[in-house]
């Protein structure tokens, strides 16, 4: 892309905290490009379908994903509100709040429009939010595309060089070169990630994607330090009678006792989910169909086997609604998995696997805070050691807020040299009502 | 987890081969799985998003006659249909769709994900389980087994594949996603050969940034369309493509920057296809031209995301960008994805028997790209075949094949078998002698007894089929016994149709032989209830009515060759023959014949290097040889296929 046209910053990364962050900066007038390895994964949620919501969020409306805070809690950010200095390379701002729900509509399009369903687990009633990843994946694709700062764009990147003029370049394995003033980094484990599935090893930041080596080396090369982290990821199962029809489950002789949680209150598509915008009467899908839509949560809570089954028992969530894909907890014994996939009818289709990639070292417990790793390098996500989807959605968003006065810090200060500088710094908080935000966009 | 499983069959490879391959054995009643590197990524489309075509379009109507399911998922997901050359010959008109590519995928998960005894499985296959040139299973490389009677591979591009752009690449079996490393080193192992081949993809750009007032808009056809026999496809919004082309301009970049093209760097070793040439290719290859067109096509209903069909190129990135903005109507186009080659091994086909059954490793089978062809549909084809024969293998049954003039399956499979390729094999009209026979509107006719005897077609869907020849019989029927005599309102309607007055009484059949005269037209000529009969046929048959009219001589001498070539066709060569030992053959069929051992004479005819003079020569010498075997026995009639002259 020509150099005077492109945006001057670059998400490298466009899973949930590289869309949440794109995003964001989007809202805040700044121009993105956002950067992938495979432009048909997009936005998906990584290791499984259940996005536990947060019980300070509020109530989950009846036919729509509008979240709102519950009248009696003062405004809170989802995570700690800790700022950490954590080492003199490594700094964090400080954090400022954010409307949560407006936050999660926002930064996740594609929950807000996605097939989904939410169950409440017994154990403490949290409310979680089930969601079908393929169309989480699609809708937040379009929502990207329509999205007039945020440009999409495949490439592998290779190696992101932090250099003494304040620019940062942007290289990539087909050899496209990118000068910009911002790199966020939101490569989830992709970074050395190794997947291992039974006595198999090969590089992945997730099960199926390249990794991201190359740039882990240019990384490593300009003194960033890493720590290695593993995630497990649970078996998927699948059902070939649909996702309905349990009774085959309960019916096969090894599952003593299962309950399923009906879905409190449907969650019908958002209605842009089904109309095209000016594209008129699409083609028909199988999400359209409403008999492949799928319950809430099962619990398999009595199993006649050897397979270790703890007191919670074990949990399955649709993962897949037109497809009967079910996810098991990675703590699930195999041979536990395999009793309950003995059903007629169920079968492994993904198996039990763990991905091991490289995150920043640092303090732990402030590790969902975006940081800036390298001059003019952020990293956010589980890469900047964020847990579980929300935080990594948080991280995202909370930078891409960011980046809209890092930009007018930028501008401001005219030589380049106060650039690094300037940016350093941790943004100035005017009286933020954390709006822009736009809960239902 | 070292865990076995065990199947009657087992797929590798969930693109389009596999998943006809894989639906097709577990329709036919036989337990079967299909392992994947992903189950997320299923019957992708990563090249252009289109179904059909001339030639194409016929291999995906032939699919959808013999119980497949291509056509079927194409009318589900498309975005755009037409049918193609209305204006020429029934022989060449196809059927072709944009598709939108999630859709696509989506519709092909669910129908896997529910057709019952298959099971969808991740994981990567390590090697083969061969034990006395026999396959006995996979071994996957996280350790599991899995048992089965017979193995098809589909495994596309993704051999040691590796993608190139300038001379930049990368381990990939497409953008994106790895490779399989081990599968190669295990077929090698087992004698299989293989070859080296790559295949490229052009450009994707936003279509919010294309200029479409200089472009020629494209539509589809108004109509319900569509690919299958047996679903009518829903009625939904088409979606247009845009037509522009290269410039001088262009052809200047391109020719400034060649140096820099993987083909000229050699950075890519395998060859290209040459009938879905790079623009770099084009370049190269054809100096004179000022223009090439380029076909701007929408990848789906939700994305902006267009697909730009005439710019396949590997060249640098930088050099596309010079490329595309060069390009009328896509001066300001941003660039999503570039474009890219893929570089992978293929089996070389000519190891593959007519059943497409690897011939050093009983049970085992290949299909798809992996055998060296290009395009979906070549690939859906293969797979179904592939499939219904590992299935048949399972059951102990003999395999099923397709003849020449039977399909354009036939012809495709027999090319590859025979012949062999040196670059992908696409599928064209042009390769199928008997085209004539082989059209889009008697698909049915032709094959879907064959696939009601496999179980993929159910006796309901046949019954459809021969209700419909039954009315075009009857049809037929009546228009060669329904006489029209010239009259003031027919004379006045021939001439007003650019023909002329009857001057003596012909049949409606006759009638309607003439090229401006229209079924339409013809029952305004008819009067009674003869009219108002054939003026309630369904489309359908008003078409193969038309066809048949206006080709039947045509169709009868190509019927009565057929029969004479049947004879040769068939005849089989010995086993034992000693090719070195014929004399008024040359040396060069000589060594060919030695090295493919063709069983009949008509496979010995298409052998590159053997001349119908050489055929002659050998079929002279299987006589003798059979008559000096007839006069050793005892009054014994003449053996053997003699050639008997008889049509079929």
């Amino acid at each position: 892309m020509s150099q005077s046209t492109a945006p001057r910053v670059v998400v490298v990364g466009a899973g949930v905290s590289g869309c949440a962050c794109a995003l964001a900066a989007a809202e805040a007038g700044v121009s993105v490009l956002l950067v992938n390895s495979a432009l048909d994964s997009v936005g998906s949620p990584a290791y499984g379908p259940a996005v536990w919501t947060d019980p300070r969020i509020g109530e989950l409306e009846e036919g729509a994903l509008a979240v709102r805070p519950s009248p009696s809690e003062p405004l809170e950010t989802l995570g700690r509100s800790d700022t950490h200095e954590t080492s003199e390379s490594i700094k964090m701002p400080a954090h400022e709040p954010i409307r949560p729900a407006e936050a999660l509509a926002a930064a996740a399009p594609g929950l807000a429009r996605a097939w989904s369903r939410h169950s409440r687990l017994p154990a403490d009633g949290s409310p979680v939010l089930l969601v079908d990843r393929r169309s989480v994946s699609l809708e937040t694709k379009w929502r990207l595309e329509n999205e007039p700062l945020v440009q999409l764009r495949q490439a592998v990147v290779t190696s992101v060089t932090s250099r003494s003029d304040g620019t940062v370049l942007v290289e990539s394995a087909f050899g496209e070169e990118l000068e910009v003033d911002v790199v966020v980094l939101a490569v989830g484990l992709g970074l050395g990630g190794t997947v291992l599935v039974g006595t198999q090893e090969f590089p992945g930041g997730r099960y199926g994607e390249v990794a991201a080596d190359r740039l882990f080396e240019s990384l490593a090369a300009q003194g960033v330090a890493f720590r290695e982290k593993k995630v497990a990821v649970g078996a998927r199962l699948a059902c070939r009678s649909g996702a309905l029809d349990l009774r085959l489950l309960a019916g096969n002789g090894r599952v003593v006792a299962l309950t399923l949680y009906e879905a409190d209150g449907e969650l019908s598509p958002n209605e842009e989910c089904l109309s095209s915008g000016d594209r008129g009467i699409l083609p028909p899908s199988p999400y359209e169909d409403p008999i492949r839509r799928s319950p809430g949560a099962v619990l398999v809570d009595g199993l006649q086997t050897d397979g270790a089954l703890g007191p919670e028992g074990v949990w399955l969530a649709p993962d897949g609604i037109v497809t009967g894909e079910w996810y098991l907890d990675p703590g699930v014994a195999d041979a536990t998995t395999r009793s309950i996939a003995s059903a007629e009818g169920w079968w492994i289709a993904e198996p039990r696997h763990s991905v091991r990639g490289n995150v920043i070292a640092g303090d732990r417990s402030g590790g969902r805070c975006p940081r800036e790793i390298l001059d003019g390098v952020w990293i956010v996500g589980q890469a900047a050691g964020a847990e579980g989807y929300l935080e990594s959605l948080e991280s995202g968003w909370r930078l891409g807020r960011d980046l809209g006065r890092l930009r007018e810090s930028v501008a401001d200060s005219a030589p380049r040299t106060s650039a690094s500088a300037a940016r350093g710094k941790p943004p100035t908080h005017d009286s933020d009502q954390g709006s822009g935000a736009g809960a239902s966009s | 987890m070292a865990e076995t499983t065990t199947y009657d069959v087992v797929v590798v490879g969930a693109g389009h081969a596999g998943c006809e391959a894989a639906l097709a054995a577990a329709r036919m009643g036989v337990r079967t799985a299909l392992v994947t590197l992903s189950v997320d990524k299923i019957a992708l489309m990563p090249c252009n998003p289109a179904v059909g075509g001339v030639g194409k379009g016929q291999l995906t109507r032939e699919i959808d006659a013999l119980g497949g399911e291509q056509g079927r998922n194409t009318d589900r997901a498309f975005v755009q249909i037409k049918m193609l050359n209305t204006s020429k010959g029934p022989a060449v008109r196809a059927l072709r769709a944009q598709a939108d590519k999630r859709l696509y995928e989506d519709w092909m998960k669910v129908t896997l994900f529910s057709t019952p005894g298959l099971e969808v499985i991740q994981g990567e296959v390590a090697s083969l389980d061969v034990s006395r040139e026999t396959v006995r299973g996979l071994l996957l490389a996280d350790g599991r087994r899995v048992r089965a009677r017979s193995v098809v591979l589909a495994a596309g591009t993704f051999l040691r594949g590796r993608v190139v752009v300038g001379q930049r690449t990368y381990a990939a079996g497409r953008v994106g996603e790895l490779p399989a490393t081990l599968l190669s080193a295990s077929l090698e192992r087992y004698g299989v050969e293989l070859g080296r081949f790559q295949s490229a993809t052009p450009p994707r750009v936003d279509g919010r940034t294309i200029d479409r007032a200089g472009m020629i808009l494209q539509p589809g056809d108004a109509g319900s369309l569509g690919f299958s026999h047996w679903e009518r496809p829903r009625p939904r919004t088409q979606l247009p493509c845009y037509l522009t082309h290269t410039t001088a301009r262009v052809h200047d970049v391109v020719a400034e920057y060649l140096d820099l093209s993987p083909i000229k760097t050699g950075s890519v070793s395998g060859r290209g296809p040459r009938y879905c040439p790079s623009i770099d290719r084009k370049v190269i290859n054809f100096p004179d031209r000022d223009r090439h067109p380029i076909f701007v096509e929408p990848e789906g209903a939700r994305t902006h995301e267009m697909y730009l069909q005439g710019l396949t190129t590997s060249l640098p990135v930088f050099v596309q960008e010079k490329i595309i903005q060069a390009t009328p109507g896509l001066e300001r186009a941003r660039l999503v994805r570039p474009g890219y080659a893929v570089e992978y091994d293929y089996i070389v086909p000519q190891g593959l028997s007519s059943a497409l059954g690897v011939r050093v490793v009983d049970g085992l089978y290949s299909a798809g790209q992996v055998n060296g062809t290009s395009g979906y549909e070549e690939a859906a084809a293969q797979g179904l075949m592939a499939g219904c024969n590992a299935a048949l293998y399972a059951l102990g049954q003999e395999p099923l094949t397709l003849r020449r003039d039977q399909a354009y399956i036939g012809v495709l499979i027999d090319d590859l078998v025979t012949k062999g390729v040196d670059e992908p094999y696409r599928m064209f009209t042009s390769r199928a002698e008997h085209r004539l026979l082989l059209r889009h509107d008697n698909a049915a006719e032709r094959l879907s007894e064959i696939g009601h005897s496999l179980g993929l077609i159910s006796d309901e869907q046949l019954g459809r089929v021969h209700a419909e020849s039954a009315l075009l019989e009857r049809a037929a029927d009546l228009l060669d016994s329904t006489r029209l005599r010239g009259g003031e309102r027919t004379d006045e309607l021939l001439e007003s149709l650019g023909t002329s007055r009857l001057t003596e009484s012909q049949t409606a059949a006759q009638v309607l032989k003439r090229p401006q005269v229209s079924f339409r037209d013809l029952v305004q000529m008819i009067e009674g209830p003869a009219a108002e009969w054939l003026a309630g046929l369904p489309g359908d048959v008003v078409d193969r009515l038309a066809v048949r009219a206006q080709y039947d001589g045509y169709i009868q001498r190509q019927l009565a060759e057929i029969g004479r070539l049947k004879a040769t066709e068939t005849t089989s060569i010995p086993d034992d023959i000693d090719y070195r030992a014929l004399e008024g053959i040359t040396v060069e069929a000589k060594d060919k014949l030695s090295r493919m051992r063709p069983m009949t004479l008509g496979q010995a005819s298409r052998i590159a290097g053997v001349s119908p003079a050489d055929v002659s020569v050998l079929m002279l010498y299987i006589h003798r040889i059979r008559a000096s075997q007839t006069s050793r026995t005892e009054g014994g009639a003449a053996a053997g296929g003699v050639r008997s002259g008889r049509p079929s």
